[in-house]
């Protein structure tokens, strides 16, 4: 595996499962943007030179545009297996789990979903706000206003029991 | 505001009524007292004319705590300030908390009703002039020797006790002896002006052991200014409703935490 690769995708899993989570729809599968996220950033990575620096919002414009301007079949194919491997363990492999978060999160918009999973991965304000160019006060309005939409269904004990 | 802008028993009459009072004056109280840590003080608004802060912490929470949320619904952006608290700022906020008022339970024992002020007042009293009496069989014996050696004109001693300890006679005895090291009573002097002239809330932490440590409170403070530009002061902690709300949002917070950031970083 080239290096860094690694590093970089652990550190960055929950940040790659919420850009995949919040832009998924009716055409691309979850895990199968996870898999697009991982071919554009490994083929982004070989052509890079030096040291290398991405942040959260890198990862969010990929999964968008993958999920938005490019309905066609990806060749995900990756050459290492050991790169395999690495997007495999960032697919959502729990689907009990996963139809939980959907379910708390049902009516909410592709920006009310990334506010609650960010509040989730314990993301600053400071990031969400600069992903949508939009001021710090503006990121912890909107984000407490996604939490008050779905608190009722958080604290819902048959949330859990029928879909956990 | 006004001290008498509304009675105890007109707040109590909207608090049973569950709000169907239809008194203006009543909201605007309220919405003044939710104001406090904001830009408010408690002691903008207390004491009122016939009740104090601790008379109001009695009334039904529950009850005012629906009133609150729905005064944070057209004050969204201090709904806001409670949010980012609960989000980025609770353990140092909760740090401010500590030395008097960690528990919202806490701010209860700390503003006390009329009733209980006056019982206290009484009590006072009652140990001030007990404290006189003796401090003054005490100097008489003094007072020779202290006007020998300071060239002042003899002092008429002549304390009437029946007339309390406040009576003019006694206040200008006390301006003429300020200098003099041993007069003691000056501390009652003080006690007293603090009690009844300074703000009802530093009274309450210069009672306190621990000491608050200033750059803490300006520096949360000021954090909210800059992150969400909204003022904020020192007394937010008093604010009980306020508190109740972050704690709430805490709650929010942790329950999502709990059931959602397994599935994306497991």
């Amino acid at each position: 595996m080239c290096e860094g690769c690694k590093e970089i995708i652990i550190e960055k899993k929950s940040v790659i499962r919420q850009a995949a989570f919040k832009n998924r729809n009716d055409f691309v599968e979850v895990n199968e943007l996870i898999s697009i996220i991982h071919y554009k950033f490994f083929n982004w990575k070989s052509k890079q030179e030096g040291p290398i620096n991405v942040n959260n919002t890198f990862f969010h414009r990929i999964a968008h545009n993958a999920a938005i301007d490019e309905i066609r079949e990806y060749d995900v194919s990756i050459d290492s297996s050991e790169h395999d491997s690495l997007v495999e363990e960032i697919h959502f492999n729990d689907p009990s789990t996963f139809v939980l978060a959907q379910r708390i999160m049902k009516d909410c918009s592709t920006e009310e979903k990334d506010a609650i999973i960010s509040i989730a991965n314990k993301e600053q304000p400071e990031e969400f706000a600069e992903r949508y160019g939009i001021t710090y006060s503006n990121a912890v309005q909107k984000r407490r206003r996604a939490i008050k939409k779905v608190r009722e269904r958080l604290f819902s004990k048959n949330m859990e029991k029928s879909y956990a | 505001m006004r001290k008498d802008l509304i009675s105890l028993y007109e707040l109590q009459l909207h608090v049973k009524s569950g709000g169907n009072s239809n008194n203006e004056r009543v909201r605007t109280f309220l919405n003044e007292v939710f104001k406090i840590g904001f830009t408010n003080n408690v002691s903008d608004i207390f004491p009122m004319n016939d009740f104090l802060y601790g008379d109001f912490l009695i009334l039904d929470k529950e009850f005012l705590y629906k009133e609150y949320l729905d005064f944070l619904k057209d004050n969204e952006e201090i709904d806001d300030v409670l949010y980012y608290i609960a989000e980025n700022d609770s353990e140092r906020f909760n740090a401010l908390c500590i030395p008097s008022v960690q528990n919202i339970e806490n701010i209860n024992q700390i503003y006390k009703t009329k009733k209980e002020t006056e019982a206290i007042d009484v009590e006072e009293n009652f140990l001030m002039e007990a404290s006189m009496s003796y401090n003054f069989e005490e100097r008489d014996d003094n007072v020779e020797i202290l006007n020998m050696s300071t060239f002042i004109e003899p002092i008429d001693y002549d304390f009437d006790k029946k007339k309390g300890f406040l009576n003019r006679e006694f206040i200008r005895l006390i301006r003429e002896q300020k200098g003099k090291k041993e007069f003691s009573n000056e501390y009652f002097i003080r006690l007293l002006r603090e009690k009844k002239e300074l703000d009802e809330v530093n009274y309450i932490e210069n009672q306190s052991d621990d000491v608050l440590e200033p750059l803490k409170i300006i520096d949360i403070h000021t954090n909210i200014l800059d992150k969400m530009e909204i003022n904020t002061n020192d007394h937010l902690k008093y604010n009980v409703y306020a508190r109740m709300r972050i704690e709430d949002y805490v709650n929010d917070i942790s329950k999502l935490r709990n059931k959602l950031s397994s599935v994306f970083s497991n």
